[in-house]
């Protein structure tokens, strides 16, 4: 029974130290990230720009159509049944409220976060984890090329801004598409309905949403370039790593999400 | 244009890899394990500050001025040729050749390096392939690429690591051939990591540092 245990304990507290030792390597890690991508040498270096573009144009322009069609879903169904609710109880001044409380604050970074990760999550541990495994990052220092200001500086940037600017246009789309869409075929003038969001939407909601909007692509990032980082020399944990990235990252977002709405709560 | 690259004694466990130096137009040769020459590598690329007191060190120096790993100057002087690493996959063959100017230098050095390299594309033969993405390519072409990548940094001093394993004998005596008269041409140090004395590159080493595990380095100042 105490052999038993003592065993619990030991695994108790290796599972706590390695999750230590995790949270110290990302964090690390990002601050030398930053500390590269902030002094804005890369600005001038062909190299990491063209690096840079081509994320940004991976992960923002062509996941753009599939934003904006989840936009026009989700939309519809939002604000359908928004309206339909504040119809309901005859209160029209609910459905600013209820779209910036549960559109605009809580599903449009979370569902623009699992999008961002189910796309290009899986692409970015991969990629990293093919060039552990050729010796890139060798190839690269060699020459003199700053790992984390060539490989992982981009990344981080395109993912956390293209993540904002997505978020913000699933924002926009979602309300007016979905407003355009149920105005045409429900009791609510289109000018009524965008009159009463914006009554609904304050300057705290719009810091709410582009808090949320980068920090959780950021989040998420950070997640996925450290596991990309540690796959080592082994290709058959290229697969293993890139799961355990995309998990992570969605945990990491969904305890985030929750922090945040506690502290509003608190506050 | 002169220099001299040093480096401190490095100790690996038991293994000592003995300070040394290797001038311009200097070849020599460090006879080690692969364990060695990769952790070698490791130390010799990564950035130094040269601020921590135990800190191995290498540098590069010319004239009075001293040059850290990891700084422009170090890397646009120190060429590099490791094994079956002279690629990276996801960018042209061109922009491979490119890559240290485009992350180093200014608008003026990478205008100056593409116009010389439809020359040295010429010598190592890949022109009719410069645009192609690299991907996986053989041992033969990662060799070419940074042959190619020397040509066009004329570098002080060239580090390679084994280049001439792992080739088809037709491929090995055609790297042979091109690389000696890159050599010549360059008037560059060099200094060659292999396991075996026999590695095949024909050159003529001015020294040979032979690496024992567990032993002092032996050194044989005859050369070939």
């Amino acid at each position: 029974m105490m052999t038993q245990l003592h065993g619990r304990a030991d695994q108790l507290g290796t599972l706590g130290m390695h999750l230590f030792a995790e949270i110290r390597r990302m964090l690390e890690m990002t601050l030398s990230i930053l500390a590269v991508g902030l002094r804005m040498k890369w600005l001038s270096k062909p190299a990491v720009t063209h690096v840079a573009f081509r994320q940004i144009y991976f992960t923002g322009v062509q996941g753009l159509p599939w934003v904006l069609l989840v936009a026009l879903g989700v939309g519809v169904l939002a604000v359908y049944n928004i309206v339909d609710f504040a119809k309901s109880i005859q209160d029209m001044s609910l459905i600013g409220r209820l779209i910036s409380n549960l559109l605009v604050q809580e599903v449009a970074p979370l569902l623009v976060t699992i999008l961002l990760l189910s796309r290009s999550g899986v692409a970015v541990v991969t990629e990293l984890g093919t060039m552990h495994v050729r010796g890139e990052d060798l190839t690269l220092r060699s020459m003199g090329i700053s790992v984390h200001e060539y490989l992982l500086w981009p990344r981080l940037m395109a993912f956390t801004l293209c993540g904002l600017i997505l978020t913000f246009l699933f924002v926009f789309a979602s309300i007016w598409l979905g407003g355009l869409l149920v105005s045409l075929s429900y009791e609510i003038n289109f000018i009524d309905f965008l009159v009463e969001v914006k009554r609904g939407t304050t300057f705290n909601e719009v810091f709410i949403l582009v808090l949320k909007g980068s920090l959780y692509p950021m989040l998420s990032i950070i997640m996925l370039l450290n596991r990309g980082c540690h796959v080592g020399r082994e290709p058959n944990l290229i697969p293993v790593h890139a799961t355990q990235g995309v998990l992570g990252a969605l945990m990491l977002t969904l305890m985030s999400d929750a922090i945040i709405a506690l502290t509003q709560a608190l506050i | 244009m002169s220099g001299t690259l040093y480096w401190d004694a490095l100790h690996l466990g038991h293994t000592v890899i003995p300070a040394s130096q290797v001038s311009r137009g200097e070849y020599v040769r460090l006879v080690m394990n692969f364990p060695c020459q990769y952790a070698f590598m490791q130390q010799m690329f990564s950035p130094c500050d040269g601020t921590a007191a135990d800190a191995w060190k290498m540098w590069l120096q010319r004239d009075e001025e001293q040059h850290l790993p990891g700084s422009r100057e170090f890397s646009m002087s120190v060429g590099s040729m490791i094994r079956h690493r002279g690629l990276i996959a996801n960018l042209s063959l061109r922009e491979n050749l490119l890559l240290p100017f485009l992350y180093h230098e200014d608008q003026q050095r990478i205008e100056q390096a593409m116009d010389e390299l439809a020359e040295v594309a010429g010598t190592i033969g890949i022109t009719s392939a410069l645009d192609e993405k690299a991907g996986e390519r053989t041992t033969f072409t990662h060799a070419l690429i940074s042959l190619g990548r020397c040509l066009l940094l004329k570098p002080v001093v060239i580090v390679a690591q084994e280049v001439h394993i792992g080739m088809p004998p037709e491929h090995l005596q055609q790297f042979t051939e091109i690389s000696m008269q890159a050599l010549q041409r360059l008037g560059s140090g060099l200094l060659y990591l292999t396991a075996s004395p026999d590695e095949g590159s024909g050159l003529n080493f001015a020294r040979t540092l032979i690496v024992m595990t567990g032993t002092q380095a032996m050194q044989n100042a005859k050369g070939e």
